[in-house]
């Protein structure tokens, strides 16, 4: 045995071999953008149907309007934020930037996730629930009390464990998020 | 900016010509998972189709690659959970039985070795390390990771240690 030398290393590293056609890859890129071209079609398609049937909704049942109204709201603040969570920044920046750059995306994604996010959803279930006991539609009964219930219970369960779940990771990104900047700095 | 799309072409297939098994080697240094590796390939050939759009000249053709690969790799290990669980170069601890280096069948054993620290490492950690293997000096390594040389050459200094701890090379007679 000996020491390490820097040859030793990058020899046997640029020595794997792979399984990976490469240049058979290389010729389905353009293949790959028609698909993405295809699922924003899709996606147009079905917002296409689903909005004039919101606004179909909205016009038939009077009753149902507030909670259409707020249901809209919040559809277009979890969109927003979905949207900007999806944005890539450019990848021709350097790793350091493109990295800083990620975890910022993120740390804001989940900052507003943690509050005007649930606050959004928030308002759409107490929409809910009142649309519910102000409509004459539903008989106030025993099982319709129980039933809303339940509902409540279960959507502060799980709107806490999200509050939860987005603070933990927003500190977590924080953290990682200085470190770096440190790094980047140094 | 590559305005007309021949010159976009013979830019991707250069780059595909020239680079094709290093990015192969990326691939397996962020995706562990072999039969996953396939489709972050593809992701890589396509951001670098995508950026020869605007590949204005500045930079070599390797600095602009190795940057869109890293740069689209790196997106898979951060929405993964377990990306909190990737450590520091100054966090590996020196192997108990480091495999050698020399044949065919060490540098097999030694190749798993080493691929397992990359996937252990930290974004920037890995990268400098690839680009450390692939036998980059560290301007060119500063130029594609956004650090200075000088701090790349710690790095690396580190790297050579952290490597020495972990392989052996068997004595070529």
């Amino acid at each position: 045995m000996s020491e390490l030398t820097d040859d030793a290393a990058r020899r046997a590293w640029q020595g794997q071999r792979s399984a990976i056609d490469s240049a058979g890859i290389a010729r389905t890129v353009e293949r790959r953008i028609s698909e993405r071209r295809r699922q924003t079609r899709v996606f147009l398609a079905c917002a296409a149907i689903i909005v004039p049937g919101w606004v179909a909704a909205f016009v038939v049942f009077p009753d149902l309007r507030p909670l259409s109204a707020i249901g809209l709201i919040v559809a277009a603040v979890l969109g927003w934020h979905a949207t900007r969570r999806q944005h890539t920044p450019s990848a021709v920046v350097s790793c350091a930037a493109f990295q800083l750059a990620v975890l910022r995306r993120e740390r804001d994604f989940h900052r507003s996730m943690s509050t005007w996010g649930l606050v959004a959803l928030l308002a759409g279930q107490v929409a809910i629930v009142a649309t519910l006991l102000m409509i004459e539609r539903f008989e106030k009964n025993a099982f319709f009390a129980g039933s809303l219930t339940v509902f409540i219970v279960t959507v502060i369960a799980i709107l806490a464990r999200a509050f939860r779940r987005f603070r933990k990771t927003l500190s977590e990104l924080e953290q990682e998020l200085s470190a770096l900047s440190k790094r980047v700095e140094a | 900016m590559t305005d007309t799309r021949t010159g976009r072409q013979a830019l991707f297939d250069e780059a595909v010509d020239k680079y094709g098994p290093a990015l192969q080697r990326v691939v397996c240094a962020y995706e562990a998972a072999p039969d996953r590796r396939a489709d972050v390939l593809q992701e890589i050939y396509l951001a670098l189709w995508q950026s020869f759009e605007a590949f204005d000249g500045r930079c070599a053709l390797g600095t602009w690659v190795y940057r869109v690969a890293h740069n689209t790799a790196t997106t898979v290990c951060i929405r993964r959970r377990d990306r909190l669980r990737l450590v520091t170069l100054d966090d590996i601890e020196p192997a108990a039985d480091p495999p050698s280096f020399g044949s065919a069948i060490d540098d097999d054993r030694a190749r798993g070795r080493l691929l397992d620290l990359v996937h252990r490492l930290k974004p920037l950690d890995r990268q400098i390390v690839l680009l450390y293997l692939e036998g980059l000096d560290a301007a060119a390594t500063g130029e594609i990771v956004g650090l200075s040389a000088g701090n790349v050459a710690t790095k690396i200094h580190r790297i050579k240690k952290v490597l020495a701890d972990q392989f052996h090379e068997r004595s070529r007679r």
